[in-house]
């Protein structure tokens, strides 16, 4: 009898720490997860307030480019502009009437010449603005264009090739896509001490392909996502401010062979310019 | 029968939970195994208070699968918390239940019947426990918007130099 009750108490016993233990446990395992998963959605968040941090970056180099190229047509229109049209209005004063003839003429003259400068320089600006090649002939023209007065000026050879590229993309995106083509190539005159720079482009599936090859220094993608994220190399974010707007990715990268960087712009291909 | 029913839901909730393939097939071919084990002990064994080795086998296994279930949850990091995820309470609900009753189920044939008693009311609490979780997780799952999801990827065509 008292066997079965020291063994009934026993069994009672293991009953109570057993189940005590296996509460604990359980207990344990989902305080464990909450806490844990807390954990993750802090990590995450802080993430998240990098890439809005990176995104203001963006945003704000965006804003400096467009205030300097604001500031520099300023200073064009006031610094060249201004002061040819002031001495043109100056040989066609109120005096000239009271002149004589063959004065009048050369200072109509001097007055005509000056305005012609004048009207080659604002064509200039709105050149640099916006390239008529662009505007009247399309992106592959502008870019063979822009290669060929590179390759011009002999030192450095460059050459460009369009593989397919007979339905042309829309007006806002060539500009686009130019005006990173431009801040790439001028990145690469500037800095990397190349040779030769090759441009190529091609589509597949929906998407519109460019790349450009130098032999010169280049910069890999880690270098372009650090520079990203730092408040040096404004042109790199201009050109990733430029990509978002078209939703278009770049890649930078050494080639296989080790003997030129390669930069690859991938951007969906949308309807056909009309 | 009741504990085949009742491991037949609480793995139909788990199942419905998962997203993983594998562990959804693995979940299935246990249920046809453990159904067709319990015909087999039904039969062949004589019950005395409660069937307790099915009970048991039932108690390990759903543990796993919701051990199973919070290893892929952990691995698809999520921007909510948790506790929002009516899943969450499911599993939470049934892993306390299964704690609670666990030992009692796998000795109540080997105690006191006057002991036996009074542990019996015990596991009424956890099976009170169980359903609040399940009524949050129902609350929190009629709260929840329907997602989607979609997502391709494309080779680079032919770039090279010439």
């Amino acid at each position: 009898m008292f066997f079965l009750q020291a063994t009934s108490s026993k069994v009672s016993t293991v009953l109570f720490l057993g189940t005590l233990g296996m509460l604990v446990l359980t207990i344990s395992l989902v305080i464990f997860i909450i806490f844990h998963q807390r954990r993750v959605i802090r990590f995450q968040n802080k993430l998240q307030q990098m890439e809005q941090d990176q995104q203001k970056i963006l945003l704000n180099a965006s804003i400096k480019l467009q205030e300097e190229e604001r500031q520099r047509l300023a200073a064009d229109l006031h610094d060249d502009a201004g002061p040819l049209l002031a001495t043109a209005r100056l040989y066609l004063n109120e005096n000239l009437v009271n002149q004589d003839k063959s004065t009048q003429l050369q200072s109509i003259f001097q007055a005509r010449q000056i305005i012609d400068d004048t009207i080659q320089l604002i064509r200039n600006i709105s050149h640099s603005l916006m390239p008529p090649t662009l505007k009247n002939f399309g992106l592959e023209s502008a870019v063979n264009d822009l290669f060929q007065k590179i390759s011009g000026s002999g030192s450095i050879n460059a050459s460009s090739r369009f593989h397919e590229y007979k339905d042309r993309l829309k007006a806002e995106k060539e500009l686009v896509i130019f005006r990173i083509v431009q801040e790439l190539i001028n990145n690469i005159l500037k800095h990397s001490s190349a040779s030769f720079i090759h441009l190529t482009q091609n589509v597949h599936g929906d998407k519109f392909y460019l790349r450009i090859h130098h032999d010169g220094r280049g910069i890999v993608q880690a270098d372009f996502d650090k520079l990203n994220r730092s408040t040096v190399g404004l042109g790199l974010k201009n050109i990733s401010s430029r990509l978002r707007v078209v939703q278009g990715n770049i890649n930078f990268e050494k080639d296989i062979s080790q003997t030129y960087y390669k930069v690859t712009i991938e951007l969906p291909k949308d309807e056909p310019y009309e | 029968m009741f504990t085949t029913l009742e491991f037949c839901f609480f793995a139909y909730i788990l199942w419905i939970q998962i997203q993983n393939e594998k562990v959804k097939r693995l979940i299935l071919l246990f249920s046809i195994f453990f159904v067709c084990f319990q015909i087999l002990y039904f039969f062949t064994t004589k019950i005395k208070r409660l069937d307790s080795i099915p009970i048991g086998i039932e108690s390990i296994t759903l543990f796993i699968f919701i051990l199973l279930l919070f290893y892929e949850q952990f691995k698809t990091a999520k921007d909510s918390s948790i506790v929002n995820s009516p899943w969450f309470w499911f599993s939470t609900g049934i892993m306390l239940y299964l704690a609670g009753s666990f030992f009692f189920n796998i000795l109540v044939n080997n105690i006191d019947k006057k002991i036996g008693m009074e542990y019996w009311h015990v596991t009424y609490l956890f099976d009170t426990i169980k359903n609040i979780f399940f009524s949050v997780g129902l609350i929190f799952a009629a709260r929840q918007p329907n997602k989607s999801t979609g997502g391709q990827t494309s080779s680079v065509p032919y770039l090279d130099m010439i």
